[in-house]
């Protein structure tokens, strides 16, 4: 069980996105849904017109417009405030402490990776680094 | 010594097309380059600092960026293209030996320029620059908005979010508007950074290079800069706590000091 499977997180984290003012204006013309997923732990945000109106901590039937994924650790590392949401979703691997060699420059590696519709996603940037920093926030 | 207000811009025909540059002081030329999708605005706090050190700096717009026209209306998509189109910039306005220095694609320009015409130059200074740097994928498909609809705001937030952590939130966002004028050239700009590898022609640089590394910048590993200074003869690494992806905009007072004390110690800038 991660820290996203905590409800009271959940009902925190909702609050707090309707209380985001740029969080508000950047999907105000989107109608869909984004799912978070810690390890196996997930959340489904329902958002319609700059408001999330329902959320679950399980898979919808309707499906997710696009996810943000990956593991616990890597998550964490956005929580900590060790890595800007930048560095731990666009793709490319720029470390190397597990390659002194440099065998692997030039891979497409991502520590949290966005999937599912991605010219939403993709139009839906800003809205996602608000998303991002505004779990941090909660869950300090 | 000088205000960002005595900066004065110029326009100058270079390879057929309108390129604006930025200029101030006498002495030494010294050409800077420019980051991905921004212009010669990032060096508007450091040029009066270079100027008081003896420093006849040009700034320029690189092609299809902010004030300068792209080549032939088509962005660059190689470091080696916008290398070659400064070397015409610098014959254009008759500068002998000049130092090259520039960040991020500017830093990679500097070791291409470098890798290409090191008997040209006195000196090179990269900033954020690598021999090789494929540290993302090439973002072609990022070019048509119908493909990637945020993509400006994908980019602003590479930027701003590689900025050094303490950085205060006014130079953010002027930061952000650097790199509202240039979105389709920026793509080659990236595009540019993935496929860029000159490191195995660094060897023959024989003059004096300085790579210079923010701690906190994620696009540049500190692995691939020591690599890039090792394949140069007079390679020299300094890397800067504190500091992100824009070190002359961060920290102007302290690149120019780092500038001109790496200048002075090779002979190239008078004490």
């Amino acid at each position: 069980m991660s820290f996203l499977s905590d409800p009271t997180l959940q009902q925190k984290f909702v609050a707090a996105l309707n209380a985001n003012a740029a969080f508000v204006t950047q999907t105000t013309v989107f109608d869909g849904s984004i799912q978070l997923e810690v390890d196996s732990d997930c959340l489904w945000l329902k958002i319609y017109k700059g408001k999330v109106i329902d959320h679950q901590s399980t898979p919808s039937a309707f499906g997710y417009t696009f996810k943000l994924c990956g593991s616990a650790a890597a998550w964490k590392l956005l929580l900590s405030g060790e890595r800007t949401w930048a560095d731990l979703t666009y793709p490319g691997k720029r470390r190397f402490d597990d390659d002194p060699e440099l065998t692997r420059v030039g891979e497409p590696h991502c520590d949290i990776r966005i999937e599912g519709n991605l010219v939403e996603a993709g139009r839906l940037t800003e809205a996602t680094f608000e998303l991002a920093y505004t779990l941090r926030a909660v869950a300090a | 010594m000088a205000s960002p207000e005595a900066i004065c811009g110029h326009y100058i025909e270079v390879n057929g097309t309108r390129t604006f540059y930025d200029e101030l002081g006498s002495g030494q030329p010294l050409v800077c380059i420019h980051t991905a999708g921004a212009s010669s605005l990032e060096y508007r706090y450091i040029l009066p600092l270079y100027a008081a050190h003896g420093f006849h700096a040009y700034a320029l717009d690189l092609p299809g960026h902010s004030r300068s026209y792209p080549v032939s209306w088509t962005q660059h998509r190689s470091i080696h293209e916008h290398a070659e189109f400064v070397h015409a910039f610098v014959q254009a306005l008759g500068l002998e030996n000049p130092v090259i220095t520039g960040c991020s694609i500017g830093g990679d320009i500097t070791l291409d320029y470098a890798a290409h015409h090191w008997s040209e130059i006195a000196a090179g200074i990269a900033m954020e620059g690598l021999g090789r740097s494929p540290t993302f994928p090439r973002p072609s498909h990022l070019v048509h908005p119908a493909w990637a609809p945020g993509w400006q705001d994908m980019m602003e937030r590479a930027a701003i979010e590689s900025l050094g952590r303490e950085t205060p939130e006014s130079l953010r966002q002027e930061l952000r508007w650097q790199h509202r004028n240039a979105q389709v050239s920026a793509v080659g700009d990236l595009e540019a950074w993935a496929g860029h590898d000159v490191l195995a022609s660094l060897g023959a640089v024989s003059r004096p290079l300085l790579v210079i590394r923010g701690e906190d910048d994620f696009w540049v590993p500190s692995e691939l800069v020591e690599e890039t200074v090792a394949a140069l003869p007079q390679g020299e690494a300094l890397h800067l706590p504190g500091i992100g992806h824009y070190p002359m905009f961060e920290a102007p007072q302290l690149i120019a000091d780092a500038t001109a004390d790496f200048c002075r110690r090779h002979g190239v800038l008078a004490d």
